[in-house]
């Protein structure tokens, strides 16, 4: 029972100095608004509102109908530039695809003789690259199909495929990339807050002020976990009602419960991790230095991002014992596809499990650190 | 110049690990990545003029400076096909127009001349960022 009251209390003090950070709280504020909302809607993996640029030599009514047949979701509305340019807007990265049709294009197509239509393509951009021509191929045959009567149709096939797109039936980008960046955003708090502020008592010197009361190292790496857990357990909810799901819409069917105690048992993983980083690092530019190497491939490598399937198989096997990967898909399970306990609990004892073996690690290092 | 030394080690493992072969102006690459450096390292000081602990601009730095360069450079998509509050970040984040500058040597082949506004960019907000830091440390000392 004094143990756990130890452990009240040192947190509340880890809790008091942060409110003392104004800095420090509008920062975490902006991470779980500004930095889930702007990226998932701006950007993505998906070939949206891509840019295009034209050179029409043609002049006729069916290169402007190619032109006005590129739009959006995919495509900016198409800017005309000269053939002179064409090579010098893709220099400077302005537009990923030129189309060029030629002078003549309409009449050597009626007259049956093959006209060629040029698209140049910046592969530098290449998630846009591959699909986004396939898109804008799509795109200008239908168009000359339509023109061109008595084309076989492409869907004249004896069979038909119904899809059938679960979840999110639109294929809203930002809905699922919010959760993405919610959850990076958890991991980078959950591990920087605990492992900055042990760094600072280790510079201070007021760790050992602490050994010196009688208190014991457990009590004192449990409360920095459950204090920076804390914070960042509320942001990461306040996040989800707010920028999830009231700011970009995203549905959410699954059980907030849930989530709430799989982001719980995330943060006691990830924390953990933190301390033990602290206790690695002589001084707080160390700890963040060493962090960076951590967080980033932990949090891009976590499956949300690009499926875990798709990764190279040895890779598969590293980000196993990642809490991050587990996380997310928890949190997609739950969130998006209504899991219940049933389904995530693999998931549940995986990150309990490895938020174990860290928070050992930190006590290990932490003994011998300061004993 | 550690980050510098960083740079040259990345070089290394580009040209030798991933056999990516270099086309363009390698002196444009050099100014290029110094002048993003320093605009990065002016950046780090911009931000420890108003936090007040290491951990804010651990964060600040994090969270103002990393994630967004990350996501708005056209590092994953394209910059020219981001919008809205991406596309602000994109524009006025160092980081789109040095991606810029090294996809443009490395695959473009392309030097200085089809650069240019880069390296302008960068140069004007290398001054900005300095001007707000000196300006800002002055008030911090009345």
């Amino acid at each position: 029972m004094r143990k756990l009251r130890h452990i009240y209390r040192l947190g509340l003090k880890e809790l008091i100095s942060f409110l003392h950070d104004y800095v420090l709280i509008i920062l975490v504020i902006y991470c779980f608004t500004v930095m889930v909302i702007v990226p998932s809607r701006g950007t993505g993996l998906q070939v949206r509102n891509s840019s295009v640029a034209y050179v029409d030599e043609d002049q006729s009514p069916l290169s402007r109908r190619i032109i006005n047949s590129i739009q959006m979701p995919f495509f900016q509305t198409p800017r005309a530039i000269t053939y002179h340019d064409i090579n010098q807007v893709l220099d400077r990265a302005e537009y990923i695809f030129v189309l060029h049709i030629p002078s003549g294009f309409q009449k050597d197509l009626l007259s049956g003789k093959n006209p060629d239509i040029r698209i140049d393509v910046d592969a530098t951009a290449i998630g846009h690259a591959k699909l986004g021509t396939t898109y804008l191929t799509r795109m200008i045959n239908q168009e000359i199909e339509s023109f061109l009567p008595g084309i076989r149709k492409a869907d004249d096939l004896p069979m038909q495929v119904n899809i059938r797109v679960m979840y999110n039936p639109n294929r809203e980008n930002s809905w699922f990339m919010s959760m993405v960046f919610l959850t990076h955003m958890i991991t980078l708090l959950a591990i920087i807050l605990p492992a900055a502020a042990l760094v600072k008592e280790k510079e201070r010197g007021t760790v050992e002020h602490l050994l010196v009361m009688p208190l014991v190292p457990v009590e004192i790496i449990l409360a920095k976990v459950w204090a920076n857990s804390f914070i960042v357990a509320m942001g990461a909810m306040f996040s989800l009602f707010f920028a999830v799901k009231w700011i970009i819409g995203s549905p959410i069917h699954g059980s907030t419960t849930l989530f709430f105690f799989g982001t719980v048992v995330f943060l006691y993983a990830t924390t953990a991790l933190g301390v033990f980083l602290a206790t690695i690092a002589k001084n707080q530019p160390q700890a963040g230095l060493l962090s960076m190497p951590i967080i980033v491939p932990i949090a891009i490598l976590d499956g949300g991002t690009t499926p875990l399937e798709s990764m190279p198989r040895f890779l598969q096997i590293v980000m196993k014992f990642a809490p991050t990967t587990h996380y997310s898909e928890l949190c997609s399970r739950v969130l998006f596809r209504d899991a219940g306990i049933g389904d995530v609990w693999v998931q549940f004892l995986a990150i309990a499990a490895i938020g174990t073996v860290l928070f050992a690690g930190a006590m290990i290092r932490f003994r011998a650190t300061f004993r | 110049m550690i980050t510098l030394i960083t740079f040259i080690i990345l070089l290394v493992v580009i040209k030798f690990l991933f056999h990516i072969p270099f086309r363009g102006s390698f002196s444009a690459l050099i100014v290029g990545t110094v002048l993003y450096i320093i605009t990065s390292t002016g950046i780090g000081l911009l931000i420890s003029t108003f936090t007040r602990t290491q951990i804010a601009s651990l964060v600040a730095a994090f969270a103002l400076t990393l994630v967004p360069s990350f996501e708005f450079s056209g590092l994953i998509s394209p910059a020219s096909s981001l919008v809205g509050g991406a596309e602000v970040f994109s524009r006025i984040f160092p980081a789109r127009y040095f991606v810029n500058i090294s996809v443009g040597t490395f695959t473009k082949a392309i030097g200085f001349t089809e650069l240019a506004w880069n390296f302008v960019f960068l140069l004007v907000a290398y001054i900005t960022i300095q001007t707000l830091t000196v300006l800002l440390l002055k008030k911090q000392e009345i």
